[in-house]
């Protein structure tokens, strides 16, 4: 445990050490703080029977921005180490291959969460600016936050996946861009199709990222996304150290 | 060399399908079986017990046809409450969700077939044959006062699940026989208590 921790620890501070996690976090702060600026703009236009915590964790640009950040946080992790050669130390090193993928997936995800920090910042100066609740309950801060954290941690995972297929990151990138937006497309396809069946419409929004977040952002908490993500978060990371074993048995 | 290399690979994809085959089985379950709660503090959405007691009770299934246009001030409201008839109906509602003013073709078929003469978006609940329609201004007090200072209407109480609850009862009285009644009332017959049955 004491080497993973030490593994986990070095992966936190690289991300710091590179800027790219400084781009990264500005990019993903001016999207979040125009949707911020863009609902609560909306809202004092007009009456809406949502919360403006509700209106940030659903809105065109809160999507835009969280497809987009999950590539760039991730694909580094391994095609960095490839590239600069700085893989062969790690696996030589007394440490098993699991705790390398671990501590780079729970790495990329103290990262992933350190960006959210913010956000709640947002929804405190709007209680204390308005004098107005942001959210109808702390249930639905949960909710939020509860799925920010499955789904971040999903996508994290094909992330991981994509970097140790390759040793350019750029390909990693747009790989696990693909794969995320794929992901996400599919369920929106319940909300296009017009004649389909109830089931279906069930099946499809058993993994709509769009409908999961609705849910949880209302303060409802299901069971059923919580499984899919965390069952598909431990799919990915085996098949990401079944990929990063291979390099010894395919020599 | 070469044949230890193809047993580890075969050991790989075999791990692989194993895991994907684990996955799948504990999704399939999950959908089937799962739990929802409410932590919201008004609970804006949660059924009562009574319509619960009645979902539960519903012998076959209720088809619910939804036609909603998305700029009906009620709409994601209904959308959302609808949501949470289907996870209590556990399989016995079936929902179908149609924009009168995108899916032109299949709204007419159905209009005609329910007799539905209303621009106005509505509900059609259709149980065993017989079918109610649960209009929007049946599921919501619109306060209208701020249209005169140029603002919209304002949804002032939403009492959808009351609307749509009666409006399910209703359908499910008409089935039943004056037998029935008979059969309620004898098992509502005086039982002892338990404590005291015992003895």
């Amino acid at each position: 445990m004491r080497k993973f921790w030490t593994l986990l620890t070095r992966e936190v501070r690289s991300y710091f050490y590179s800027p790219i996690a400084y781009i990264v976090m500005i990019f993903f702060l001016i999207i979040s703080g125009i949707d911020f600026y863009f609902q609560v703009s909306f809202m004092n236009q007009r009456q809406v029977q949502y919360t403006i915590q509700e209106a940030f964790f659903n809105s065109v640009f809160f999507w835009f921005a969280f497809v987009l950040i999950f590539p760039l946080i991730t694909m580094r992790l391994f095609a960095e180490e490839f590239k600069l050669g700085t893989i062969e130390p790690l696996t030589t090193a007394p440490v098993r291959d699991w705790q390398v993928v671990l501590s780079k997936f729970f790495g990329a995800l103290v990262f992933y969460l350190i960006l959210w920090i913010p956000t709640l910042v947002y929804f405190w100066i709007f209680a204390k600016v308005t004098n107005q609740p942001a959210a109808h309950s702390p249930g639905a801060y949960f909710g939020s936050y509860l799925m920010l954290l499955l789904l971040g941690m999903f996508y994290l995972s094909i992330g991981c996946l994509t970097s140790v297929l390759t040793r350019n990151q750029i390909i990693a990138a747009v790989i696990s861009f693909c794969a995320i937006t794929l992901l996400f497309f599919l369920g929106l396809v319940q909300f296009i199709l017009l004649d389909v069946t109830s089931e279906t419409r069930d099946l499809l929004g058993y993994f709509s990222a769009i409908e999961h977040m609705g849910t949880f952002s209302r303060g409802i908490v299901d069971t059923r996304p919580i499984v899919l993500y965390v069952s598909m978060t431990i799919v990915m990371l085996m098949l990401t150290y079944q990929a990063f074993q291979s390099r010894k048995w395919r020599l | 060399m070469k044949i230890g290399r193809i047993r580890i690979g075969l050991n790989v994809v075999v791990q692989i399908v194993l895991i994907l085959f684990l996955a799948a089985m504990v999704n399939s379950l999950a959908f089937k079986h799962y739990k929802r709660w409410d932590f919201s503090r008004d609970q804006k959405y949660a059924l009562s017990d009574k319509t619960k007691r009645f979902l539960d009770s519903l012998k076959g299934k209720m088809r619910i046809t939804v036609f909603f246009s998305p700029s009906t001030p009620i709409s994601a409201d209904v959308q959302n409450l609808l949501t949470e008839y289907q996870y209590a109906g556990k399989g016995k509602i079936d929902l179908e969700q149609i924009d009168p003013e995108r899916n032109l073709s299949r709204a007419k078929e159905l209009f005609d077939k329910y007799k539905v003469v209303t621009d106005e978006s509505l509900l059609v609940l259709d149980y065993d044959g017989r079918n109610k329609t649960v209009k929007a201004s049946e599921m919501a007090d619109v306060d209208q006062s701020g249209m005169a200072m140029g603002e919209g209407p304002r949804v002032a109480a939403f009492k959808g699940e009351q609307a749509i609850t009666s409006a399910m009862i209703d359908l499910g009285r008409g089935k039943r026989r004056p037998w029935d009644m008979l059969q309620v009332t004898r098992s509502q017959r005086f039982q002892p208590p338990r404590a005291l049955s015992r003895y």
